[in-house]
């Protein structure tokens, strides 16, 4: 077999165990109890460790692949590899941070939502928490990052180019979210062309986050600053949020427009292509 | 060639495995605590052991007392990452490899935080199941600890970043004592400023009295931004403790047999 079927075999192999042990959870979760109690909701502690294995299913399908296909387990990636790439770790950090920060003031310029009306101590909790519970939330993105950032994107690359690698990358990450984005998960569930339209604006926002994950990924060699920087997309950019705006948990009742003026400043991560299509200096990592 | 992060990983892979496997072999022992207690019982019911032992108020008790055995534990075992390498042979070789000094300390200070690390994962993730096995038989769901465990690990990352020091420059057998007749030192100075600087009591009544204030919710938010800003400072500590370990590390070495 050469190497680009056999690259190709990995892939499927990869894309089945992901989508199985991710979807499995979850559709029985959906089909047991209401989306926004298990997942976001006060009944969401006790299913943590499941929505925990759920997102891990790439790394832990990336680590069976690796075994099933005898690729080997051995993985440079793994490494922090501090020295050097502190720059990426500080980047990973504050730009999903200041993007978070901007997406708070447009909602709240906007009237999106609900002035905070937090005090200052209040305010500066939240920035605070947001500073220090990106990197330790990491923990829960890193299964995603290893599987999609450290595995998947290096595989497509091979078999593809760049360009189609982040798109077709992208997509599959989006479609990975589907049974959590039909049921409501960041677009709500009552706008016209639901869930289709949902699922097809998620692969487009994960095109988009993608691209500045995978450049992250590249320049360090490691995927630890790519889970730190999802991870502050996540749950930092959503404590900003929150000093300049009421998050309800609850979104299914959110206007498509307001998710979408309020995911529009992530579009700043296209400006990583010309970076991300220049292979200088990036450092080899599977 | 692998470095000393890797040699630190094969020598320390028990301390590992005890982060690891800690919280969900004390959450099991708690429970068969709580059997025993009820062992005999005729009216005994699953749904009614976990109802009264972790749903209801017994839940927080006996989820700090898991805590409290892990932590003494993983405190106990800390020590041993500094004294299995107390050789001054070893240490001089290592001294005198480029950066050995700062490669040494590092290996240490990166597998303490990675045993932590992944305490915290794993006790985050035990409690969440327990907490799922309690939600199943009783349909009640219990706070989640995520913060309190986050808390807890950088509280564990503060005390370290002040003992490690110790450990480098005096070893792990003396450092301790020494850490000891050290805070033993300080409260006697204390004890000595209180009976002998009189405007030094004004300060500790203000003190005593932000305490009471913040312990009656009264400072609710100004406990808050305490809480907040608590890990970053807790991370810096760790920092300038690496470097302060490095910088006494070769004096430590002379300690050495």
């Amino acid at each position: 077999m050469n190497n680009r079927s056999a690259d190709i075999k990995r892939i499927v192999i990869f894309l089945l165990l992901s989508f199985a042990i991710a979807w499995i959870p979850w559709i029985i979760m959906n089909s047991l109890y209401d989306f926004y109690d298990w997942f976001t909701g006060e009944k969401q502690y006790p299913f943590l460790w499941l929505l925990l294995l759920a997102g891990g299913s790439p790394a832990i399908a990336s680590f069976l692949t690796r075994c099933i296909t005898k690729e080997g387990i051995a993985d440079d990636s793994l490494r922090l590899k501090l020295k050097g790439n502190l720059k990426y770790y500080v980047l990973a950090l504050l730009l999903p941070l200041s993007i978070g920060l901007l997406r708070g003031t447009i909602a709240q310029k906007m009237h999106i939502a609900e002035d905070a009306e937090l005090s200052g101590w209040m305010t500066a909790s939240v920035i605070a928490q947001a500073f220090w519970l990106s990197p330790v939330m990491a923990f829960n993105t890193f299964g995603e990052e290893y599987g999609w950032r450290g595995y998947l994107y290096p595989k497509l690359e091979k078999v593809t180019n760049r360009p189609a690698a982040l798109i077709i990358g992208g997509i599959i990450w989006g479609l990975w979210h589907a049974p959590l984005t039909v049921k409501g998960h960041n677009f709500g569930t009552g706008y016209r062309g639901f869930p289709w339209l949902g699922i097809l604006l998620m692969c487009g926002f994960c095109v988009v986050l993608g691209i500045f994950l995978h450049w992250l990924t590249q320049k360090s060699g490691s995927v630890y600053p790519a889970s730190i920087a999802h991870s502050a997309t996540n749950s930092g950019a959503t404590l900003i949020m929150m000093a300049f705006v009421q998050m309800n948990a609850d979104r299914r009742d959110i206007p498509l427009r307001a998710s979408l003026i309020l995911l529009a400043p992530m579009l700043l991560y296209l400006l990583f292509i010309p970076f991300l299509m220049n292979r200088r200096k990036e450092q080899k990592c599977v | 060639m692998q470095g000393t992060v890797y040699k630190e990983l094969v020598q320390n892979r028990f301390f590992l495995l005890c982060g690891l496997f800690l919280p969900p072999l004390v959450y099991i022992a708690v429970i068969l605590i709580g059997l025993i207690l009820h062992f005999g019982e005729t009216d005994f019911s699953w749904e009614g052991f976990f109802s009264e032992f972790l749903a209801d108020g017994a839940m927080f008790p006996s989820k700090l007392l898991i805590l409290l055995i892990s932590y003494s534990g993983m405190r106990l075992l800390s020590a041993s990452v500094f004294s299995q390498d107390e050789s001054k042979r070893k240490s001089l070789l290592m001294a005198a490899v480029p950066d050995g000094t700062a490669r040494q300390i590092y290996g240490k200070y990166v597998i303490l935080f990675m045993a932590y690390a992944l305490f915290f994962v794993s006790a985050g993730f035990t409690d969440s199941f327990m907490n799922w096995i309690v939600f199943c038989l009783t349909g009640k769901t219990t706070p989640s600890m995520l913060n309190l465990l986050a808390l807890i690990l950088f509280a564990q990352l503060f005390l370290r970043s002040i003992e490690i020091p110790f450990y480098v420059r005096y070893s792990a057998r003396i450092g301790k004592y020494v850490l000891i007749i050290l805070m033993i030192l300080i409260m006697l100075a204390m004890l000595f400023v209180m009976l002998y600087v009189p405007s030094f009591g004004n300060i500790l009544t203000v003190i005593w009295d932000w305490y009471n204030r913040l312990l009656n919710g009264e400072l609710a938010e100004e406990s808050v931004f305490l809480i907040s800003v608590f890990p970053p400072v807790s991370i810096a500590a760790y920092l300038i403790s690496y470097r302060i370990s490095c910088k006494l590390w070769l004096k430590g070495v002379a300690n050495y047999e």
